[in-house]
């Protein structure tokens, strides 16, 4: 039970780190002159100490355009190379979460309704999920060969922890008399599980995909710098090992960029899947 | 424990079973024979140490670097609302994805891993002692200086109560971050030593799918070990808040 206690206060605590009000912020846009600021002394710097390392951003811009948005306009302006970095790459982010939400929570679920399941399985979980993700590539690489499969179940894999906590602890702290009510009334249990238990839990699950979508982004990056043929990971390395710096920025800024992108797109769900609820979570 | 015999039982089973090729996925009770077996082996426990020195050092160095930002950043309002919005955009950006950037810039080796530790772990202690300063209850701090209670017990007395827990919690996320980049530089050939070299070799160089199982297992014991360990330390030294996370969850 110790266990379960500890996991529950690190799924509390990784939430309180992702709604601590630093996500999505509305100083990004009133002080967006920060980001001016930086990225001009970024240009200058660069420019006038000629750094090998550090390209300046319009080199880096530059260079992403010529890489990625270059294409012919029936194919959107985007390149072949776009294609078999970034969009593979992507599909395998949104693939790997998707197994991830429906795993997690059909056995968050499970879980949070069978405490004896629960108690069972929670020292499995936990050490599972202490895994490094890092070093279960090699593993992956042996169960499921060097294929995309591989990258989107170790996606699955990694980030299914935050969403199958964050279920249970949902799922357990469903006031108990509502399941009473809907015993006297006769409600079934799938009604009671769609109606009750699924939009009580909901705002920890969608807490947990928000911390799930940033871990799935590492994963991908990871898994694609060994032994792939794709992604972005895998241009990232191919720059590296070409020593073409402006490159490997303009796939560090766009990774960036998904980053960002993705989380909004979380948070915009979790807005729109939430906005039933009395007091309005910032 | 009677879950973990269970699993344990039946994974055993299902590698026995022939339902799987035993040349990729041992037997359970040859990786845990080899796991013991590895716990004596002087190579495999140095690159281990190696590991786990820089994954330590990593997160004292990340430690301070949250506090000393984190003060800086929290106490002024104006360099907090600027800094939030350049971190909105330089968090996004997965860490692993500095790892080919900071090979060519510092090299292989320890100075690469704390680097990046440093960079990945800093962020949990600097938001939670920024909001914990953001937090703090500007009454108990008026009644304290009403009272005249100088600097030195306020900050002893109100200031360190109730930040301390932010900064254990923001730790306790920091550490198996800091287990990852670690393990991460190795494998990507940022390190020559290290438990995620040893791992890759057993893989790749000498084809032994129960040692790549075996020291996977103990990667996944040590970052256990550690968040047991933290939040044992945790009950232990900050007995004063006790529910310091149920309390806050609205």
């Amino acid at each position: 039970m110790t266990g379960t206690g500890s996991a529950r206060v690190e799924t509390l605590a990784s939430m309180r780190l992702a709604s601590s009000g630093w996500h999505f912020s509305r100083a990004f846009v009133t002080h967006v002159w920060v980001l001016i600021v930086a990225a001009i002394a970024w240009e200058l710097i660069a420019r006038s100490a000629n750094l090998f390392y550090f390209p300046p951003l319009t080199t880096v811009l530059e260079h992403a355009r010529q890489m990625w948005f270059s294409g012919p306009a029936s194919s959107g302006w985007l390149t072949q190379a776009f294609m078999a970095d970034v969009a593979s790459s992507l599909l395998r982010v949104v693939l790997g979460l998707l197994v991830a939400v429906v795993l997690g929570v059909l056995a968050g679920t499970a879980i949070g309704l069978l405490p004896r399941l629960g108690d069972l399985v929670d020292p499995t979980l936990q050490f599972a999920r202490s895994v490094p993700p890092v070093a279960l590539v090699p593993i992956f690489m042996l169960l499921f060969g060097i294929g995309s499969e591989m990258r989107i179940t170790l996606i699955a894999f990694t980030s299914v922890w935050p969403i199958l906590l964050n279920t249970i602890t949902g799922v357990r702290s469903v006031e108990p008399l509502y399941h009473a009510t809907a015993r006297l009334f006769r409600i079934g249990i799938r009604k009671r599980l769609v109606y009750i238990v699924l939009p009580a839990s909901a705002p920890l699950i969608l807490a947990g995909l928000r911390v799930s979508t940033a871990l799935a982004l590492i994963v991908m990056v990871l898994s694609e710098m060994v032994a792939a043929t794709s992604g972005i990971g895998y241009r990232l390395m191919f720059e590296q090992q070409s020593c073409t710096l402006a490159n490997m920025w303009a796939c560090i800024e766009l990774l960036g960029t998904s980053g960002y992108l993705l989380n909004a797109i979380v948070v915009l769900l979790e807005k729109r899947l939430l906005r039933w609820l009395p007091t309005p979570r910032e | 424990m009677a879950g973990v015999v269970l699993v344990l039982a039946l994974g055993e089973l299902v590698t026995r079973s022939g339902a799987v090729d035993p040349q990729y996925v041992p037997h359970v009770s040859t990786v845990l024979r080899r796991m013991v077996e590895l716990c004596g082996d002087a190579s495999f426990l140095s690159h281990t140490l190696d590991t786990v020195q820089a994954w330590l050092i990593g997160l004292a160095l990340s430690v301070v670097a949250g506090v000393v930002l984190g003060f800086v950043v929290g106490s002024n309002r104006f360099v907090y609302k600027s800094f939030q919005a350049l971190f909105d955009f330089v968090r996004p950006i997965p860490s692993v994805a500095l790892i080919p950037l900071g090979m060519l810039v510092i090299g292989q080796g320890m100075q690469l891993k704390l680097a990046l530790i440093v960079y990945a772990a800093t962020w949990p202690m600097l938001y939670n002692i920024v909001s914990a300063i953001r937090s703090l209850d500007r009454i108990q701090q008026e009644t304290a200086r009403v009272f005249h209670i100088g600097r030195h017990a306020r900050f002893l007395h109100i200031f360190l109560p109730s930040t301390l827990p932010h900064l254990a919690t923001g730790i306790r996320v920091a550490s198996p971050i800091a287990l990852v980049l670690a393990i991460s530089v190795e494998m990507l050939g940022g390190s020559r030593t290290g438990l995620g070299v040893w791992i890759l070799d057993a893989n790749t160089g000498a084809g032994r799918a129960d040692l790549v199982f075996a020291g996977t297992a103990i990667a996944g014991i040590l970052g256990a070990l550690g968040n047991w360990l933290l939040a044992v330390a945790e009950r232990r030294l900050l007995p004063w808040h006790p529910s310091h996370r149920s309390d806050s969850t609205r």
